[in-house]
């Protein structure tokens, strides 16, 4: 059980990641439109 | 300080300048897909891997999106990896001595430990882990995660050196070449070389010798059902206990140790790490270790000026580089010469060379603080003494060294990032000192490479000083298996968390770090202190490779001169030292002024 406790986290902190780089890329736009 | 002392650490400096233009000659060959002298041994195997994971079209190159997303992915799969192994490692093979698997919160942080290239041990290597588990995961993820650390510095000069396109590399080729051209081959002779020094390779079950002189412990009394004995006062009751056989490790060290030194990764594969005689036997393999750890780092510097065109400015980020080791260096020397003045002044440290505590006599005082800033200044984190034993200004200098983010020298790849990240920086400021639009080698830096700049440089301290302040806030949770207390604990849990953040795995060993709290808050540090600060990192190469060439003028700010590296150093410094100096001031700073007042921790 625990372990898909942990298994669970890693997986959630590299899609966290994944979110990143998309709101990173979306920064971008936003600072190209001003 | 003794004149030997510092003529070895001269001559480490010496012979690591003069391996900086070879190493870089060849990274840059490596990474730009040119012909060496192993093609003929490795082209083939490169080739078949290409061929093997279909996927993969190394003619095809990525933009910074899809570059982070597939070391994103890789990174994911490599940590589930690591995970599953430890907690099979009973029911697989190469485990002579049956250990059983970590639990799983140990498992956790012992893979995003090594996935991220912190190489954080809350474990006891020789006691914990099979051989299986040693060379199939840790030292596996050695060679992966130090080669996608290359594979992200080559990504950022690539942004630099390159105009008007929005490609960047292709991540799968440059992790295959990395391992293969690079790490692989320079690893296997390593291990050879340290093999002839004395550190063990086999894979025999550990071997016990009868001690001829046995000595005694003392350990919790127990009745006849296991359960620790309290007396009246609620304290654990002891008993004597003889050791009459002492049980030797062994294992498959020499080959994890090459990689562990190569990759700045530092995970020891015994506890003791490169202290101990069969990780570390002699002098020689000593200073072999530490240039084995700058050597990759060092080398990126000359990459970058070939790359850039201007090997002037490789050269003034080594110079800065080298100016802040030589301090941190000097700084460690002479505050553990002096020793420790609370010593009766009938002992005689001098005589040793200085405080000589936690650390091996074979190595001295030298060695082990010049191998103290050699592992901090690179995310290395393998020690050949304890830093928890140092004096308190000993231990500031590993301490603020992570906390300068890692930038001298660095981590293979990592610390060239890092360098680079406060090089656009410096150039930031230079520019607003004189009131132009910042230039860097032809690029105008604008408004969204500071903010990414920024968020880069933001993010460590928030996790580090966050997850500091919970923990010595938690009772239960963060003191509580804490050695000592006041400034010397805060200095512990400190150094833990800018460990983890900074991906360098050292410690300060009073504290035990194998608990529930420490291996999941640590496991969240590591993998935020290395992916939160990547994609920031890749952002601003993919939106500098997009830019137009601006031809140099008149006031461009040159970036291969003495100036350009004083305004470098004063950067990194003032960053760090904005950040970190309160909570320093209440640590090591602290306690070196509690010990001259006579308190100790």
């Amino acid at each position: 059980m625990l372990d898909l406790v942990f298994i669970t986290l890693i997986i959630v902190v590299f899609l966290l990641a994944l979110a990143y780089v998309a709101a990173c890329e979306a920064l971008k736009k936003g600072v190209q439109n001003q | 300080m003794t004149s030997n002392g510092i003529f070895q650490i001269l001559l480490f400096l010496a012979v690591l300048t003069a391996l900086v233009r070879p190493m870089g000659v060849y990274l840059l060959k490596v990474y730009s897909g040119e012909k060496t002298f192993l093609d003929i041994v490795f082209k083939p195997v490169e080739r078949l891997i290409y061929k093997f994971a279909m996927v993969v079209d190394p003619a095809k190159e990525m933009t910074w999106k899809q570059y982070g997303v597939a070391m994103l992915v890789f990174s994911l799969v490599s940590s589930l990896a690591v995970y599953a192994v430890q907690r099979l490692q009973y029911y697989l093979p190469l485990n002579p001595q049956g250990f059983a698997a970590p639990s799983e919160h140990s498992s956790f942080n012992t893979a995003v430990s090594f996935v991220t290239n912190t190489n954080w041990q809350g474990y006891s290597g020789e006691t914990t882990m099979s051989y299986f588990t040693q060379m199939s995961s840790l030292a596996l993820q050695n060679f992966l995660s130090a080669a996608v650390g290359m594979a992200l510095a080559v990504v950022f000069i690539r942004g630099i050196a390159r105009f008007e396109t929005d490609k960047l590399g292709n991540f799968w080729v440059d992790l295959t070449r990395g391992t293969l051209y690079v790490l692989l081959p320079l690893s296997f002779l390593a291990a050879i070389f340290f093999v002839s020094q004395g550190v063990v390779q086999n894979f025999k079950a550990y071997d016990s010798a009868k001690l001829t002189d046995p000595f005694v412990v003392q350990v919790d009394k127990k009745d006849s059902e296991g359960n620790v004995i309290k007396d009246d006062a609620g304290e654990n009751r002891k008993e004597d206990q003889a050791i009459p056989i002492q049980t030797i490790a062994q294992g498959p060290a020499a080959s994890q140790l090459a990689i562990k030194m190569l990759g700045t990764n530092g995970g020891g594969f015994f506890n003791a790490n490169s202290a101990h005689p069969f990780e570390n036997p002699t002098p020689l393999s000593n200073f072999v270790q530490m240039l084995l750890i700058f050597l990759i780092p060092a080398g990126f510097t000359y990459t970058l000026g070939r790359m850039v065109r201007l090997p002037g400015h490789g050269w003034a980020v080594y110079g800065a580089m080298v100016f802040l080791f030589l301090a941190g260096t000097f700084t460690t020397y002479w505050a553990e010469s002096r020793g420790n003045p609370l010593f009766p002044a009938a002992v005689d440290q001098a005589v040793v060379g200085g405080n000589l505590e936690g650390k091996e006599v074979r190595f001295g005082v030298a060695n082990s603080a010049l191998f103290a800033v050699v592992t901090t200044d690179a995310s290395c984190g393998a020690v050949n003494s304890m830093h928890d034993s140092f004096t308190p200004l000993g231990g500031l200098v590993p301490l603020v060294n992570i906390q300068l983010g890692e930038v001298i020298f660095g981590g293979v790849g990592a610390g060239m990032y890092g360098i680079l990240i406060m090089v656009i920086l410096t150039v930031f400021i230079a520019g607003l000192m004189v009131g132009r639009t910042p230039e860097y080698l032809g690029k105008k830096i604008e408004s969204y490479d500071v903010q990414m700049a920024m968020l880069y440089v933001l993010i460590f301290p928030l996790i580090i000083l966050g997850f500091t302040a919970v923990s010595v806030l938690a009772p239960d949770l963060g003191l509580s298996s804490l050695a000592n207390q006041g400034a010397h604990g805060l200095s512990e849990v400190l150094y833990a968390f800018t460990s983890g953040a900074g991906n360098n795995g050292s410690a300060f060993a009073g504290l035990s770090a194998n608990t529930p709290w420490y291996n999941i808050t640590l496991g969240f540090a590591m993998l935020f202190g290395r992916f939160f600060m990547i994609v920031p990192v890749l952002a601003i190469a993919g939106n500098l490779a997009r830019k137009k060439q601006v031809p140099a003028t008149l006031g461009t700010f040159p970036v291969n001169t003495v100036l350009f590296g004083v305004l470098l150093v004063s950067v990194v410094l003032i960053v760090g030292a904005l950040t970190f100096f309160p909570a320093l001031s209440l640590s090591p700073i602290l306690e070196h002024f509690q010990m001259h007042a006579g308190q100790t921790f």
